[in-house]
């Protein structure tokens, strides 16, 4: 399924793609162009979480991509061009997915820096279309109501410049492994959103939770692990990750261990019940994880995403259980001190059976979540060396006599100010 | 013992042999309990009591206790859960 480094990808070739200014175009066509695109722009952007106030932050942008998203007071009666649609549609895409991902409450290593590298991405793909659009309004030189669209897109090249600036390889984010997340996706990925699904809802609904279920969503925490912690090693060993990211896969072997203790049940405590549906998603998943396991670090730091808000839920989920004593217990194993007890009975105020268990499930939620940001931290210190920047990036870059050059200008300048 | 009664102790056999693998720190205890917690499940669908019974001295062994206790009633055993046994038991020996 697309991630948003595809989606990134398309945004980027459409909009290097546009060619010469359209000049058979009118005005109202690339009005009713920029209305979707700018909508989509500004939902992509507003998603995305890089530190301090959004409406400060991203304030003139905001107001540039308003008015365009209003559009004129009259309607238009021209089709939107082409090329604007194929990037409103992606642009679409993409915020669909950050809102998805990032809607309620985004990780802590997805906002900040890997936040403002993807809106970097976004942007520049904006300022290109931009400049495009000005550039064939420019050449047709339209009268009237026109010139407050060419306003709009003028400031909107400039304020989306700075991005542009950027090379493409200082853009590359963490957040580019999100994806489409749906579960008729083939192999592990739709496996693990179909249980993830089922999984959250056994789990926030009272009625529905059930020992067995706890157990098996627990023992499939252990399983993620486990695969996560071979893939990494594997990628170690194969050198596509350094030995420095030993720390994640030292995390996942204590989340592997925290969660199989969570999931190892005393035969004499219980919660009853039917989970039907998720037994059929833990077994299709635990054989995706089998024979399926992910091939990149890309796909593992997926699969992690997908894991923690269950981890999460898990453990609170545990903790109430215990402290509202709806566990049951077999009574004869609470002791002669307790009294005849025959058979299984809710949990006296008492007894904490359950509090191991409890216990095991936080401390395995802890210890995912730091695989999880440990591994997005160490990929980040792999990437390659920050290139210089420059415009444009990729395809001329400043020659190396010219360097040497205003190097040579800049000492003889410097010696000139101290021998005065 | 009533059929549903012999269930009731052939889960709880289940249940101890999941919990002693799970519990091995073996490193195939993982997906042998889990493949146990399945069994449990697929043996299961209408939320029978289990029975709490004295633990077997190996995961094998109170799997063939269980496996023995539902031959005896194979009215009242899932189809899908003659394979999950005989698969379990082949790998726990």
């Amino acid at each position: 399924m697309a991630t948003i480094a595809d989606l990134l990808a398309r945004l980027d070739r459409l909009a290097t793609t546009l060619g010469p200014p359209d000049e058979a175009n009118g005005l109202e066509s690339h009005v009713a162009g920029w209305m979707p695109l700018a909508q989509q722009t500004l939902r992509a952007v507003s998603s995305l979480q890089t530190g301090g106030r959004p409406e400060r932050v991203s304030a003139g942008l905001l107001a540039i991509l308003g008015p365009l998203e209003k559009g004129p007071r009259r309607p238009i009666e021209a089709f939107p061009l082409e090329h604007l649609s194929d990037l409103a549609l992606t642009m679409g895409a993409i915020s669909d997915v950050l809102v998805e991902h990032l809607g309620r409450q985004p990780r802590p290593e997805f906002v900040g820096r890997e936040a403002t590298k993807l809106e970097a991405g976004i942007l520049s793909a904006v300022h290109l279309t931009a400049r495009w659009s000005l550039g064939s309004l420019e050449r047709q030189n339209p009268p009237g109501t026109r010139v407050s669209t060419k306003r709009l897109l003028r400031d909107l090249v400039a304020i989306t410049e700075p991005w542009a600036l950027i090379p493409p390889a200082n853009r590359s984010s963490i957040l580019e492994d999100l994806r489409i997340r749906t579960n008729t996706t083939p192999g592990l990925q739709g496996a693990m959103v179909g249980w993830v699904d089922e999984a959250l809802l056994v789990l926030n609904e009272r009625h529905r939770t059930t020992s067995w279920a706890m157990q098996a969503i627990a023992g499939s925490l252990a399983l993620i692990s486990h695969t996560s912690q071979n893939a990494i090693e594997q990628a170690i060993h194969n050198g596509r990750l350094p030995a420095a990211t030993r720390p994640a896969s030292e995390a996942l072997e204590r989340s592997v261990t925290a969660w199989r203790a969570a999931a190892t049940w005393p035969p004499y405590l219980r919660l009853g019940g039917e989970t039907i549906d998720l037994r059929v998603l833990t077994r299709d998943l635990q054989q995706h994880l089998h024979e399926d396991p992910p091939r990149t670090i890309a796909d593992t730091r997926n699969l992690l995403h997908l894991a923690l808000p269950i981890a999460k839920a898990h453990a609170a989920t545990m903790d109430r259980l215990v402290r509202t004593h709806d566990l049951w217990i077999h009574g004869p194993s609470l002791g002669p001190s307790a009294g005849y007890i025959p058979s299984w009975e809710p949990e006296p105020w008492w007894s904490h059976q359950g509090l191991s268990l409890a216990k095991t499930a936080q401390l395995g939620h802890r210890a995912l979540s730091k695989a999880s940001a440990t591994l997005a931290a160490d990929i980040e210190r792999t990437l390659l060396d920050p290139l210089p920047l420059g415009w444009p990036p990729a395809r001329s870059q400043p020659s190396r006599r010219a360097d040497e050059e205003r190097r040579s200008d800049r000492s003889r300048s410097v010696r000139r100010g101290l021998t005065r | 013992m009533t059929p549903a009664e012999t269930l009731a102790v052939a889960l709880g056999h289940v249940r101890n042999a999941t919990w002693q693998l799970l519990g091995n720190n073996q490193p195939d205890g993982l997906t042998l309990g889990m493949e146990c917690l399945d069994l449990e499940a697929l043996l299961n669908p209408d939320d029978l009591e289990p029975a709490v019974v004295e633990a077997e001295t190996s995961p094998a062994v109170s799997l063939s206790e269980a496996g023995r206790l539902l031959e005896a009633i194979p009215e009242h055993v899932a189809p899908a859960a003659w394979s999950v046994v005989a698969s379990l038991t082949e790998k726990l020996a």
